[in-house]
């Protein structure tokens, strides 16, 4: 189990690690989260994740995060639900 | 090979801002897979090694947030602030993918390490604290490390000092009166007469070491004359004087402190 800001579960480490470059899959985020991690079979790892995601859209207006100002007032950009991020390796 | 998948919740809600549109909220549903395959590069040739080809691909729509290194991050667009728009606003999850395909060239130690690190296998912070401690295993100062490890289907052990060992040398505190104990060819290593309290619990935790450190399936070390291993003669006779016995005592501590260093360090 863990529970903190850390690496998301949807970050992906593989080709990080293997060319240490930017490319196509590459992932930084780091979020605040619950982690289970179960060993499901010889061999296979699952973890399931929640995570409290930034989230954004863009607009006529400009992009909007939940933390950006719409003509001087509240954004209208909300998250409803954390993101649910679940791996099997 | 692994896979990967999420779901997300994006939300417009104008209720108390100043968009200019009536009070009204949408939702949208993002959601994304992504998954990885590893395959052999001996397949192609034996030439490659251990080398591995490595491919990765990725669907999904409105999570581009999760893409941030290589892209602006954008996950959904909306109709607000077009004209004439009033009440029907409308959020749509922006589509994205991508492919990699890259060789895994095992280049070295530094590679393997790091990519033990990035596996997320279970048992790879456990693999690695055991590589740090066989790193760390100096012949005398800390006892030697068993690796697990699988040849042609069978799993053995491989025993690891650091710097390597060319025969097994045999410490015990000299603060023993060795000539107390002293016999024809052998003697017990219970706490002898003349030894303080101390020097027989630090001969008892030194000889338990020992034994699990050369026999992974020996049974736990147990007081009493039966399970109590000897001293040779010789090696008796050349006991020492009390520095050697903190020598000891500062090794014990020095080796606790490190294992506790390195499981905080590497959690």
């Amino acid at each position: 189990m863990l529970a903190g800001f850390t690496n998301s579960l949807w970050n992906e480490g593989l080709f990080e690690t293997i060319i240490g470059a930017t490319n196509l899959n590459q992932s930084f985020v780091w979020q605040v989260q619950f982690r289970v991690t179960g060993w499901l079979a010889p061999g296979l790892t699952g973890q399931l994740s929640i995570e409290a995601s930034d989230t954004n859209h863009v607009s006529a207006d400009s992009v909007f995060t939940p933390t950006s100002r719409l003509q001087g007032g509240a954004s209208p950009t909300f998250n409803r639900m954390p993101d649910v991020l679940g791996r099997l390796t | 090979m692994g896979l990967r998948g999420l779901v997300r919740g994006p939300q417009i809600n104008t209720g108390g801002t100043n968009a200019g549109v009536p009070s009204q909220g949408v939702d949208a549903t993002s959601w994304g897979f992504a998954g990885h395959v590893c395959m052999p590069m001996r397949i192609l040739s034996d030439r490659f090694g251990p080398d591995e080809l490595v491919g990765a691909a990725y669907y999904g729509e409105g999570i581009s947030h999760y893409f941030f290194g290589s892209s602006g991050g954008i996950g959904a667009v909306s109709n607000l602030g077009l004209p004439g728009v009033q009440a029907g606003l409308a959020l749509r999850p922006i589509p994205t993918w991508g492919a990699t395909v890259a060789p895994f060239a095992f280049l070295g130690p530094d590679h393997t390490t790091r990519s033990i690190a990035a596996c997320r296998h279970s048992q790879a912070l456990m693999l690695f604290r055991r590589i740090l401690l066989t790193s760390a295993s100096i012949p005398d100062a800390f006892p030697p490390v068993l690796m697990d490890m699988g040849y042609e289907g069978r799993m053995h052990q491989k025993m690891h000092a650091d710097g390597s060992a060319a025969t097994q040398v045999f410490f015990y505190p000299s603060a023993l009166d060795a000539r107390g104990l002293a016999m024809p060819s052998a003697v017990p290593c219970s706490r002898p007469s003349g030894a303080s309290a101390t020097a027989g619990w630090m001969w008892r935790v030194q000889m338990q070491k020992s034994r699990a450190g050369h026999d992974r399936h020996a049974p736990p070390f147990q007081r009493g004359p039966r399970h109590q291993p000897h001293l040779p003669h010789r090696a008796a006779e050349q006991a020492g004087l009390l520095p050697e016995l903190y020598r000891l005592e500062f090794r014990r501590r020095a080796e606790r402190a490190l294992r506790a260093g390195l499981y905080a360090g590497a959690v």
